[in-house]
């Protein structure tokens, strides 16, 4: 690959990428408040949350692993395109009510919505604790592995060192610059981005090896990619991370605080199908089983083949391969800086104030996230830099999504199930997490992967604790599963029935 | 609108246990339906259904919910 377009439109996509992180700071104004700067001041509407939620949840494994996972697994994989249609349903079923109560309440993070409806600080910490093991080596994995991937792709041309600079400064300028609506805005144009990439690859791909036939001819050349092989317990694996994963990890719980209206959230809704499955799945699929037939992708194999995307280029548009390499830094970008800001206000928020004993104030809030954006972006950065230091936290970064799926039982108490308990609630959560490490660095296997074997531990540990333990108190419940009958269940009775506010607990925010 | 939304749930659910199927070894032959092959067909279809599933939702949940939030808005605190 050419080294000076490749630089030449790497420095202009940078170009773009600050020029929009400046006129959303501009737009925010000097004197952002916390809850402009973590979530958008409440206000972001359809597109740019659209957007920004997919570009977010689908990171650099989207443009370089997904492919070679259908290359090598054939349509086994597509079951990947079916739960992602569910993030739609998911917005529904918990984006709604997580929102209701963040708007209510005034909730920046998840920890202050556990702490407001458990009544409980340690499980507060524990959450924010959790959430921050599962994002921060999966922000280094994304650096590292960013980077990596241009240094392979251009031939040396962008070192690994330039790559890992180039994401750390731009995610650490576009967040603290501009706060959670430089990252939605950038987001936006980041996901339009690798969004074209990839359907231009679609249709030239398709083109090239005569449309819908390609499944025949995959078939002629190697029919067990066209079969599917049954391994139910890993798909359901899969299914449990990218579905909880859509919607309980920190950062895509926070995008639901940041709705404007329960409108925009529908109208994510509609469109979070035809982004997550159409496109962000099954196109992949497209392109990974056409590299199986010869002459699409010569030089691939299957230890080659999570770099498909830029291989295809490099032998039929070299021209266009920089703006791939360019489309793998976006995808990057647009993944890290959500979790880094997530992370930084879980410290702020949620760790920040509960060591210090008191809420924190607007002001404080702000500048506490700000410096541990900083501090985080030079971690990573270090981090990534370090010989092995990326290596070392590949099995953590692996069980990122497993640790997020421990929040699951305690967070489907504040949106369903009332009788779980503050202490099922923290029991379960500790041995979910307990159980998934034991199994993932023990070495052993019950049936399931960690992640999942933590999840059912966690599940039960809370089910069976919540049983013989003090409930929530009537003022939690009245305010979380009542607020969310009666504004959410349909038959709660006509539009225009009155709806009772009931008296609420002091805030706990 | 209760009936819209049971109608909505229990094609979802039903969905998913179909397409959970080749994972079980039903509907996994390596037959073809029109160009696609047997389980990804059964795939697509049910994705088809899902997508007109989750628009569904636009009117029948989302809808009704900002209408009650314009009556009454829910209370800041």
């Amino acid at each position: 690959m050419a080294a000076l377009p490749t630089l030449f439109i790497l420095a202009g996509f940078v170009g773009i990428l600050l020029s929009i992180a400046y006129l959303a700071a501009k737009r925010g104004g000097e004197a952002q408040t916390s809850e402009d700067f973590i979530v958008g001041g409440r206000a972001i509407g359809t597109t740019v949350l659209l957007l920004s939620m997919g570009a977010t949840y689908f990171s650099t494994w989207t443009l370089l692993g997904s492919f070679g996972a259908y290359f090598r697994e054939g349509i086994w994989f597509a079951g990947f395109a079916v739960w992602t249609i569910f993030h739609g349903v998911f917005v529904w079923l918990f984006g709604t009510r997580i929102w209701l109560a963040g708007k209510r309440f005034g909730f920046l993070t998840p920890g202050e919505m556990v702490e407001h409806y458990y009544n409980s600080k340690r499980l507060r910490l524990l959450v924010a604790l959790v959430g921050i093991t599962a994002l921060v080596p999966v922000m280094l994995i994304q650096v590292s592995g960013g980077a990596r991937a241009l240094e392979t792709l251009t031939d040396g041309a962008v070192p690994y060192a330039l790559g890992v600079t180039i994401a750390s400064l731009m995610v650490g300028a576009i967040v603290l610059w501009a706060g959670f609506r430089g990252t939605a805005w950038t987001d936006m144009f980041l996901g339009l981005f690798f969004a074209a990439i990839m359907i231009f690859t679609a249709l030239y791909v398709l083109n090239l090896v005569g449309g819908l036939d390609l499944f025949a001819r995959v078939a002629e050349i190697k029919p067990e990619l066209v079969t599917n092989p049954g391994k139910p317990t890993n798909m359901l694996e899969l299914w449990l991370g990218l579905g909880f994963g859509a919607w309980v990890l920190p950062h895509m719980w926070q995008k639901f605080y940041s709705a404007k209206d329960a409108e925009t959230l529908g109208k994510v809704a509609v469109a979070t199908p035809l982004w997550n499955s159409w496109m962000m799945a099954i196109i992949p699929l497209i392109i990974g089983l056409a590299a199986v037939i010869p002459g699409v992708v010569p030089s691939v194999t299957p230890e080659t083949s999570d770099t498909i995307l830029p291989q295809l280029f490099a032998e039929h548009a070299p021209v266009l391969a920089a703006f791939v390499v360019a489309g793998i830094l976006a995808a990057a970008i647009s993944t890290i800086n959500s979790q880094l800001l997530s992370s930084a206000s879980l410290v702020a928020e949620d760790i920040w104030g509960t060591v210090r004993g008191r809420s924190v104030t607007e002001h404080e809030s702000t500048r506490v996230t700000r410096i541990v954006v900083a501090g985080l972006t030079v971690l990573v950065f270090v981090l990534a830099l370090t010989p092995g230091g990326a290596g070392h936290l590949v099995p953590v970064a692996a069980l990122g999504f497993g640790l997020g799926l421990q929040l699951v039982p305690s967070a489907l108490g504040m949106l369903y199930f009332r009788k779980i308990t503050e202490t099922g609630a923290f029991a379960g959560l500790l041995a979910g997490v307990a159980t998934l490490l034991v199994i993932k660095f023990g070495g052993f296997s019950i049936g399931f992967g960690p992640g999942t074997t933590g999840l059912v531990v966690n599940a039960a540990v809370t089910g069976l604790v919540s049983l013989i333990t003090k409930p929530v108190s009537d003022a939690s419940v009245e305010n979380y599963h009542g607020m969310f009958a009666r504004y959410m269940c349909a038959d709660a009775g006509p539009e225009d029935t009155p709806i009772v506010d009931v008296p609420a607990t002091a805030k706990a925010v | 609108m209760l009936l819209l939304r049971r109608l909505i749930g229990a094609t979802l659910v039903t969905g998913l246990a179909i397409t959970a199927l080749p994972y079980l070894g039903i509907f996994s032959a390596p037959d073809f339906i029109g160009p696609f092959p047997q389980a990804l067909a059964i795939v697509l279809g049910v994705n088809v259904v899902l997508t007109a599933c989750v628009i569904a939702l636009y009117p029948s949940c989302f809808r009704p919910l900002q209408r009650k939030l314009d009556a009454h808005p829910v209370e800041e605190m």
